[in-house]
């Protein structure tokens, strides 16, 4: 009889230690990740060991791809050329490009085909900025501005950009081309490369060869414009609704920089670019 | 025999209790935590950063009338003409009294490595306040994760060191400027005060160029600083109440003065 209440006891005291234990230890990595809603990246550890380039790991699981991916070769020259901000040269870069609501060649082919009928009300960042290109298309050009300029505050970085070109030139259409409409443009373009997209380079060259930002009232106008755009965006999100952009960098931007210096050199190479399907 | 049986279970009850109580001491007594004191685990910091984030929970006092000229003299950025601007300041870690307060007394060491933003904000902080210029680091660390109060304390805490290190030098000025047009992009229009007092005279027209050069790079970095964080960058998000501020500005510059109500975070 005392084996048996010895026995009862001990296995009652681990019980209860046990519950103790148990009550005690989780309490804390939990409310830690109460006040973290952010999700945590792959460890650089793991990454390490896996061997590669670290960085590129950490863009491809902070920008993951949708759909399946083509991968496809061209002609860095080719590239560097026309207006590349729609090519991915990694998958990240892809990623980040449909984060941010950049178009696919498929879905420009079939801006005609937008139903600007539709309400706007609930539309994603990609279809506001389809349908803001398609008004553009169809030459309603302050109904497009706005459209893409919505687009924008949602995180469209592409529409931000389309609609300031498409004000740019309805302003020099208007009135000839001015300083002010220069400073402007290249107000909006440094924007779009705060909020991440390095490739606005190749508008500034296109549309604004000869701008001068070292004399100290251009840019000085050029910085003013800056933050108040940026306060705007900002504005634009809250009356939307919708959290604002902020400073998402482009993935790619030391591939882009090579291919540059290799062309400044005089070559060219073969480079893998991406597409989603 | 029976009974003997029964007093038995009843002590190793009694004893299990002694145990769990003693298991739940031990662990309360680290939460609060003293910087110096005893190694603690990586538990113990989880736990202080859990129930600390619980306890500087910003909460509102009810407006203070107060008299515009006076106001003048106060830091801005720290009191708010709205309950939306003080909601604004909540969420981008603008710190109150009791969390200013709480400062001197807080063990830094149990908030290394934290992800949550507030907390980074008071310990860089922490560490400034005593002397230790990690601290810097630590709040350009809580600015990538959200915390404009710990950017623009970040910010004047380089410029105060360069200056002392190395005396001054116009490229120092044009970083804090930069570091606070930054600061004005992502919605604090209340840095015209921070300029004011600390770089006052500055020649904005001639060093535009290159401040606009530095804020780009400097809101690359924050975002490149979030991507490494695997956290979303800081968004765009202009603070309320920016023209009642500036009606007051004009009110004091001509030199009147008003009552206003203010809130100033707990």
């Amino acid at each position: 009889m005392r084996k048996q209440t010895l026995l009862l006891s001990a296995g009652l005291l681990l019980l209860l230690g046990l519950a103790a234990f148990l009550e005690l230890r989780p309490a804390a990595p939990v409310a830690v990740s109460a006040t973290d809603s952010q999700p945590r990246p792959p460890l650089l550890a793991r990454m390490v060991a896996q061997g590669g380039d670290v960085l590129a790991s950490i863009f491809a699981a902070r920008f993951p791809v949708r759909g399946k991916v083509r991968a496809s070769e061209a002609d860095s020259n080719v590239l560097l050329s026309q207006d590349s901000r729609r090519v991915a040269l990694s998958q990240a870069e892809l990623g980040w490009l449909q984060k941010h609501a950049y178009p696919t060649d498929a879905a420009l082919d079939a801006l005609s085909s937008v139903d600007l009928a539709a309400p706007e009300g609930s539309l994603s960042s990609e279809a506001m900025t389809l349908r803001g290109l398609a008004l553009l298309q169809r030459g309603a050009v302050p109904e497009a501005i706005v459209t893409l300029r919505k687009a924008a505050a949602q995180g469209a970085i592409y529409a931000y950009e389309e609609a300031a070109i498409a004000e740019y030139r309805q302003r020099v259409a208007q009135s000839g081309k001015a300083d002010d409409a220069d400073d402007v443009l290249r107000a909006h373009l440094e924007v779009a490369q705060i909020l991440g997209d390095y490739k606005v380079d190749y508008l500034t060259a296109t549309y604004l060869p000869d701008y001068r930002d070292r004399n100290p009232q251009r840019a000085e106008a050029m910085q003013r414009y800056t933050s108040e755009f940026m306060r705007q965006l900002g504005l634009g999100a809250q009356a939307l609704g919708v959290t604002a952009p902020g400073p998402d960098p482009r993935p790619g931007g030391e591939q882009w920089r090579d291919l540059q210096r290799l062309s400044a050199a005089g070559e060219s190479a073969r480079v893998d670019v991406y597409v989603a399907e | 025999m029976r009974k003997r049986g029964f007093w038995w279970l009843l002590a190793l009850v009694f004893l299990a209790s002694l145990i769990a109580l003693g298991y739940w001491l031990l662990d309360s007594e680290r939460v609060p935590g003293r910087a110096g004191s005893a190694p603690q685990t990586k538990l113990a910091h989880a736990n202080h950063g859990a129930k600390l984030a619980s306890r500087v929970g910003t909460g509102a006092m009810p407006p203070v009338s107060m008299d515009s000229q006076a106001l003048s003299r106060l830091d801005p950025r720290l009191i708010a003409l709205l309950p939306d601007e003080l909601d604004w300041m909540a969420r981008h870690h603008f710190l109150g009294e009791s969390d200013l307060a709480a400062l001197s007394s807080l063990d830094v060491d149990a908030l290394d490595g934290t992800r949550d933003a507030r907390l980074a904000t008071m310990q860089g902080l922490a560490l400034l306040q005593r002397g230790d210029s990690s601290g810097m680091a630590v709040l350009f660390a809580a600015g990538a994760m959200g915390s404009l109060y710990g950017y623009e304390e970040a910010a004047l805490a380089q410029h105060r060191e360069l200056k002392e290190r190395l005396g001054w030098f116009q490229d120092h000025d044009d970083m804090l400027m930069a570091h606070l047009e930054v600061a004005r992009m992502l919605g604090d229009y209340k840095v015209d005060a921070l300029v004011a007092k600390h770089l006052p005279g500055y020649p904005t027209a001639a060093r535009a160029r290159i401040v606009q050069t530095h804020a780009t790079e400097f809101l690359r970095q924050l975002g490149i600083s979030a991507q490494m964080r695997g956290m979303a960058p800081p968004v765009i998000d202009p603070r309320p109440a920016e023209e009642q501020w500036r009606d007051l500005q004009r009110l004091n510059a001509a030199g009147a003065s008003t009552s206003v109500d203010v809130y100033v975070a707990q």
